[in-house]
């Protein structure tokens, strides 16, 4: 969907337009769902997560202004936020020891959808959460949230030449794990 | 290479299966419909009609007020762009309350013998009498006279209810006593005693002579004051008096009631 497009969709739910707000649930939602999966690995997480960025959204719809990386950037930094809140909540219930490596496995639990996947995903999926944490955020907000790189910068506080720098070493580093791989 | 590995790193998290959503979306977009600006005549609504209420309500409560009370300037200024009853439609409704709750008690004191209710009911119309009185402050002229002497005579025949009920009350003890076989306790009126103060007589300020049934007394000052204070119908020193002290009001134009014996 073009910039303008969005504008438009965004400005009518803003303004009570339900067939407005319905296509922009549609548009996003798997999205968010998908970004959320993919840092949390817990459906239930991340249906959560996906849930309360919308209500958010509804809450804080009025207060967004349409400036730098737009909606999609702003839409992903709550959900990011969110995913952030959880992880810390899920360590807070945990002991010490366990909060520690839950926080450096968080990524490395394979959801169900993925062992039921091809050997190709199950691959990639291991080599992804093998990642330094902000390769692994472009990535995953690359390809799972399919934002541009202007957003996943706005979304993470970084300039884009930094974000295409983080994301050309993440793919480096997965080719060449793969590449490791395959010759043994 | 590259374009393979964004290849596949994009079909592998399109591959993530959708939750339904259903409920989310169903939420979203009512929660979307409910923030629907509405139109400005709904918005004031609300705000106007609390204003209403309340404007309302001071209206009610200020149609009767006297001058010095709180509301009065409110009903002044109601009354001056006809949304407010002008003084003297007031001071008739007034004097009406005070005749509709006199005839009340006369009823009650004739058909029913309720000597405390008709005894109530007196002292309320006293009290609209009183009302009425100090309302009369906002009229002159003609109609003030004659409102004047309207709560006067209202006052007169307040005040002789009030004896009459003290009678009939006294009768009606008597009567008792007589039908329980009498005794020889001084307390019946007409006992032999010369000194006997103990009979239905009233007396305005409890003198020895109890023979009269003089009201008034306790009003003001002034002899020609709303006299609706009375002296009360005492009833000798040892008797059941019934003194009615009623409200008193200073204003010259009341109507006088009986001096004390």
């Amino acid at each position: 969907m073009n910039e303008r497009n969005l504008k438009r969709l965004v400005r009518n739910t803003a303004g009570g337009d339900e067939v407005a707000a319905g296509e922009l649930f549609d548009l996003y939602h798997p999205r968010v769902y998908r970004y959320a999966l993919s840092k949390l690995w817990d459906t239930s997480a991340a249906e959560d997560v996906a849930s309360e960025t919308f209500a958010r959204v509804l809450r804080d719809l009025d207060r967004f202004k349409w400036k730098g990386a737009g909606f999609e950037a702003w839409l992903f930094r709550i959900a990011s936020n969110l995913v952030t809140d959880h992880v810390r909540s899920k360590q807070r219930e945990m002991p010490q020891e366990d909060a520690a490596e839950y926080a450096e496995t968080t990524e490395l639990r394979t959801p169900e959808w993925a062992t039921i996947a091809g050997e190709t995903t199950r691959e990639l999926n291991g080599l992804l959460g093998a990642l330094p944490p902000e390769q692994r955020e472009v990535l995953v907000l690359r390809f799972a949230g399919g934002l541009e790189t202007d957003e996943i910068g706005a979304v993470m506080g970084r300039k884009p030449n930094a974000v295409r720098q983080l994301q050309f070493r993440a793919l480096e580093q997965l080719r060449g794990r793969m590449r490791d791989e395959a010759e043994l | 290479m590259s374009d393979k590995l964004e290849k596949d790193l994009k079909e592998m998290f399109d591959d993530i299966p959708e939750p339904s959503g259903r409920r989310d979306r169903s939420m979203f977009v009512a929660g979307v419909a409910a923030r629907r600006p509405q139109p400005v005549w709904r918005r004031a609504l609300v705000p106007a009609a609390a204003m209403f209420l309340v404007l309302f309500a001071l209206s009610i409560g200020s149609l009767e007020a006297a001058p010095g009370q709180t509301l009065y300037p409110l009903r002044k200024a109601l009354s001056s762009v006809s949304l407010a009853e002008q003084p003297v439609e007031v001071v008739d409704r007034v004097i009406r309350r005070a005749e509709v709750s006199l005839e009340r008690a006369e009823e009650l004191l004739d058909e029913n013998e309720d000597f405390a209710g008709a005894e109530a009911m007196t002292r309320q119309t006293l009290n609209h009498l009183g009302e009425a009185q100090g309302l009369l402050r906002e009229l002159s002229g003609e109609p003030r006279e004659e409102r004047a002497k309207a709560i006067a005579d209202l006052n007169d025949d307040a005040f002789d209810l009030l004896e009459d009920i003290d009678e009939e009350r006294a009768d009606a003890a008597e009567e008792a006593r007589e039908e329980s076989g009498g005794g020889d306790d001084n307390s019946g009126s007409g006992s032999e005693d010369d000194d006997d103060s103990s009979g239905p007589g009233s007396g305005g300020s409890g003198s020895d002579d109890s023979s009269g049934s003089g009201s008034g007394g306790s009003g003001s000052d002034d002899d020609s004051g709303s006299g609706s204070g009375s002296g009360g119908s005492g009833s000798g020193s040892s008797g059941s008096g019934s003194g009615s002290s009623g409200s008193g009001s200073g204003d010259n134009s009341g109507p006088g009631s009986g001096s004390d014996d």
